[in-house]
């Protein structure tokens, strides 16, 4: 049986490991979420005072929270896929499929996706754009970077993946 | 007919399509200006130029028109410059602003764009302070707007205070400095909210908008007027290169067709907005009441506390309230002598009812 | 090729792409992006973060990770555990007794959860065993569970209603009145027909084994109020803070949030462990969700832009069909659709295409949001791709696959009488939001 050379295990570690921490970082972000808005209950009914922030922070953090967290979802396998047919191929040929869906739909798409977020982010930083919103104001800049971010927390677990869908398209073993 | 084929090659080529998209739901009455705007541009170009029309959200979401007609994502956009306010402050300023800014009142304020220097600084602050690539036009006059909707009666501004509103924008920031409770929530949650207690009044529009969204179901006290959209004008934004690849002729046309239906589309919501204002009162048993003085008051006071404040920092702000200050201190004052105040004949022939 | 064509053929490079067994959301993303450059150009690129800006500004949907949040928190509480005993308990001398306990647990944790992978994992680790102790017939016990399960998503709070009003511009508080009477109506269906088929075959249910019943009164009403009252505080800390008035979806999810966790920390089962397990599990599953739906606008938006949604909506409108036998149709469509696909793909990406239509035949969207959530629901227990199963075979390995789903298959015949059930008479969605909300 074929041995997987050991750059690439080291590979797909690191960046798994690195996917892994990042995912646990963001996954926190709910906990100020349901703390905002449970204050924001509690402020409006018991001190009769609603805040200014809690609708900015509130949809700030969600955005954040679930687009952060998408490249730690993809080393989840969490993206859902039709296994319809999929999930009765062999290894092998999904991983061709899986290699081949990696190249032609995965890395252009979301490389797109980070110059096309990093424009709109870059525009907005340039004018120090402020929410719209609320009264609070607070920057929006911050919020548009997420989307390039979003982007390259992808483009970096889908490299491990790519990795692992070719050694199972050229062996018939996932890693 | 042959010569006109060379100048205007697009006649030859059949009418040139244009993707614009509305701030608004097609429900509402804000969006007949829009469709009132196409109607005219495609008559007046005899059928050269098509405007398709495209309610809120069709392509990209309400906020994001600005940016969407920058980058060419629609053709052009009917919005409301106070919806760019989070890029620069100055955005309120091109609605006419809080109390019409100065006194001035829709006519004034469509005086100072066209003899004011206000469309030269309109531009201006597009082009070179938000740097985006689009035209905007004064198109819709969406006011004097209410103060809002109430659960229960307000005499004062202590009455007001005790209250938790849903508001937006400039108005949210206005009544925050003025001490005020303000809730933020989307559009579609603000019924059924008012229908909970979640929230206690509401501004929205008045008259017939209102009426269409079914505040009268829930609350029983409407107040007008407000000062934060007494003057409030709608913009139409065309992006820049689509713009300038319109004949001379059909640019005109569009500037005509939008100061038209400016006009028109006002004096008809006008009608629309009395007929309303008859049902909520008759059918719906709503008491429409004029909103206390000394809330109206405060409210200009906040503002003109967050425009000094604005002006301060933010150089294009100063320059346009500035010049609104200018024409404002030429025209409201001369306009007191020469029109008679609204009320005067109004009370001679329709007398209010006495309570 | 028009504009509108184009977009055809975008539908059914779609409908190709999504069988190959890519990640959804990928493959959404790049077909919006060619389809669209080839339309329109390059500005396909900032339609796309327009979209998804639009999306991460959603307040809304915020209440989906809080809502997924307090499903698993309350996971670990152990309330469903202590409900289920008590139920277990005062029903033993009834046949089919534990189909009761199930079906009744599942109904009253449906008005605490806003998701369906909680209820069913948690009654396949505790009911299972004592079904299977007890002799009951695997298929009606699998089936109970899973069909139980799903009554999560459809009974208020519900992740599914909250990404569906955004969708149908709809409130998400009046969508939740609408399903509250279809949701009880379902678990009657169950609970009937398990129970019909227990007394007609008492060996499909029989009588509880005597350690399995409770020795004393004492003890059943301590497992019961002990079950209950807490589950009730939780439940109106949520529910009831949208009911009486207190907070929008999103605040009372953050509520119910709050509220759970505090419980399950008042049961001392609040560990650093579980609030971590329950922070990472709640970032994937809405990370999916969510991450789905920002690529199903870029999709959609390309869609439109291209005119052939309208198109479609136009050739379906001008079609010489009743508009009831064109909404049978579309019901029909979804159901097919829910085997293959999870509730997130036909929200997001089949509902849009089919709104314009029902808007123009003027149907009343709660009603078909209403029929929508109870049909979807049924894609949970739809083989091949069908969550109930896989979470229940996942605690359950004894079950067979195969009896799980001819199970499930029998439930599935009461859900489409359910469908029937709204799509005749309306007012079962639309009575009780009348009612609330005049
Ligand atoms: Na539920
Ligand atoms: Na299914």
């Amino acid at each position: 049986m074929q041995e997987p050379p050991e750059g690439m295990l080291k590979a797909i570690k690191v960046i798994d490991t690195f996917s892994e921490w990042s995912g646990k970082a963001f996954a926190w972000m709910i906990v100020p979420l349901v703390l905002a808005l449970t204050y924001e209950v509690v402020a409006r009914y018991g001190f009769d005072a609603p805040t200014i922030w809690a609708y900015d922070v509130s949809y700030m953090v969600y955005g954040g929270h679930f687009m952060l967290g998408a490249g730690y979802t993809l080393l989840k396998k969490g993206h859902i896929r039709t296994d319809f047919f999929y999930e009765a191929w062999p290894a092998r040929r999904q991983g061709w499929v899986d290699a081949v869906s990696y190249l032609v739909f995965f890395f252009p798409g979301l490389i797109f996706f980070f110059f096309a977020g990093w424009d709109a982010a870059w525009h907005s930083w340039q004018m120090r754009e402020a929410s719209e919103v609320s009264a609070w104001r607070p920057a929006l800049y911050p919020f548009k970077f997420v989307m390039p971010v979003t982007a390259v927390l992808l483009l970096i677990q889908g490299t491990s993946e790519f990795i692992k869908s070719v050694w199972a398209a050229k062996t018939g073993r996932w890693l | 007919a042959g010569g006109s084929h060379a100048v205007r090659p697009a006649a030859a080529q059949g009418p040139i399509t244009l993707k614009m998209q509305a701030a608004w739901p097609a429900a509402l009455t804000l969006y007949d200006n829009f469709t009132m705007f196409a109607e005219r541009v495609n008559k007046l170009s005899g059928g050269r130029v098509k405007i398709e029309t495209l309610p809120a959200g069709a392509i990209v979401p309400p906020f994001e028109l600005l940016e969407a007609t920058h980058k060419k994502v629609v053709d052009g956009a009917h919005s409301w410059a106070a919806y760019w306010v989070g890029k620069n402050k100055t955005a309120v300023l091109f609605t006419g602003g809080p109390g019409g800014t100065y006194g001035m009142d829709f006519i004034d304020y469509i005086g100072w764009m066209y003899e004011g220097g206000g469309w030269e600084l309109y531009q201006e602050f597009y082009r070179d302070v938000l740097k985006v690539n689009v035209i905007p036009i004064p198109i819709m006059p969406a006011g004097p707007q209410a103060f809002g909707w109430f659960k229960k009666p307000i005499k004062n501004l202590a009455d007001f205070k005790g209250m938790k509103c849903r508001q937006t924008g400039i108005a949210a920031e206005v009544f925050t400095a003025m001490g005020m409770r303000v809730v933020n929530m989307p559009g579609g949650e603000i019924i059924p909210a008012a229908e909970r207690g979640v929230i206690d009044c509401a501004e929205w529009v008045g008259g017939v908008e209102d009426l269409k969204l079914g505040f009268q179901n829930v609350w029983k006290y409407h107040y007008t007027p407000g000062m934060h959209e007494n003057v409030t004008v709608a913009e139409l934004i065309v992006n820049r290169d689509v713009w300038n690849k319109l004949s001379p002729d059909i640019q005109e046309i569009f500037k005509t067709a939008a100061t038209e239906v400016f006009f028109r589309w006002w004096a008809r919501w006008q009608k629309q907005n009395a007929d309303a204002i008859k049902e909520l009162q008759e059918k719906h048993k709503v008491q429409i009441l004029k909103t206390p003085d000394d809330i109206l008051y405060e409210f200009l006071k906040a503002w003109d506390k967050i425009a000094a404040e604005e002006s301060a920092k933010n150089p294009f702000f100063k320059k346009v309230l500035e010049s609104q200050k200018k024409y404002a201190g030429l025209v409201v004052p001369a306009k007191r002598f020469m029109f008679p105040p609204y009320e005067f004949a109004a009370n001679y022939y329709w007398p209010p009812k006495k309570k | 090729m028009s504009p509108e064509l184009l977009g055809l053929v975008l539908l059914f490079a779609l409908i190709g792409c999504i069988f190959i067994g890519f990640p959804i959301a990928f493959t959404l993303i790049i077909l919006g992006l060619v389809f669209g450059y080839i339309g329109f150009g390059g500005i396909v690129f900032n339609l796309m973060v327009f979209q998804t800006l639009g999306m991460m500004k959603e307040e809304t949907l915020a209440a989906v990770p809080l809502f997924i949040f307090m499903g698993h928190i309350l996971e670990q509480a152990g309330l469903m555990e202590r409900l289920f005993k008590s139920f277990q308990f005062i029903l033993a001398p009834v046949r089919g007794s534990l189909y009761l306990g199930v079906l009744l647990t599942a109904t009253i944790f449906a008005t605490a959860t806003g998701i369906i992978g909680a209820s069913v994992t948690v009654m396949g680790l505790m009911a299972a065993p004592v079904m299977i102790k007890a002799g009951y017939d695997p298929k009606l016990s699998a089936g109970s569970i899973a069909a139980g399960g799903t009554l999560g998503i459809l009974i208020p709070p519900s992740v599914m209603l909250v990404v569906l009003g955004p969708v149908l511009g709809v409130s998400v508080i009046q969508l939740f009145a609408a399903a509250i009477i279809p949701g009880v109506m379902l678990s009657g269906l169950y609970i009937g027909y398990a129970m019909l088929r227990s007394f007609l075959n008492p060996r499909l249910g029989p009588p509880l084994p005597l350690e399995e019943r409770a020795t004393s009164y004492m003890q059943i009403f301590v497992e019961f109020v002990s079950g209950i009252v807490p589950l009730g505080a939780i439940i109106f800390a949520s529910l009831g803070s949208i009911i009486f008035g207190l907070a929008t979806p999103t605040e009372a999810a953050a509520m119910g949030a709050f509220g759970a966790t505090v419980l399950t920390a008042a049961y001392g089962r609040l560990t650093l462990p579980v609030l971590r397990e329950a922070c990472f599990k709640t970032l994937q599953t809405s990370s999916m969700v969510l991450f789905l739906a920002v690529a199903s606008n870029v999709y959609g938006s390309v869609f439109t832009r291209l005119g052939t949604g309208t198109m479609i909506a136009n050739a379906m409108l001008a079609a010489p069909v009743p508009p009831l036998v064109m909404m049978a149709l579309l019901m029909g469509v979804i159901f097919l659709l829910g085997w293959p696909l999870e509730w997130p793909a036909i929200i997001l990406i089949f509902v849009p295409i089919f709104l314009p239509v029902v808007i123009g035949l003027k149907f009343d969207l709660v009603w078909f949001g209403t029929l929508l959530a109870v049909n979807l629901q049924t894609a949970f227990l739809s083989p091949p791709v069908a969550m109930a199963a896989y979470y229940l075979k996942a605690v359950v390995p004894r079950w067979e696959l195969k009896d799980i789903y001819r199970g499930m298959f029998d439930f599935m015949i009461l859900q489409v009488i359910g469908l029937a059930a709204v799509f005749f008479f309306p007012e079962v969605a639309l009575w009780l939001p009348s009612v609330l909300y005049k």
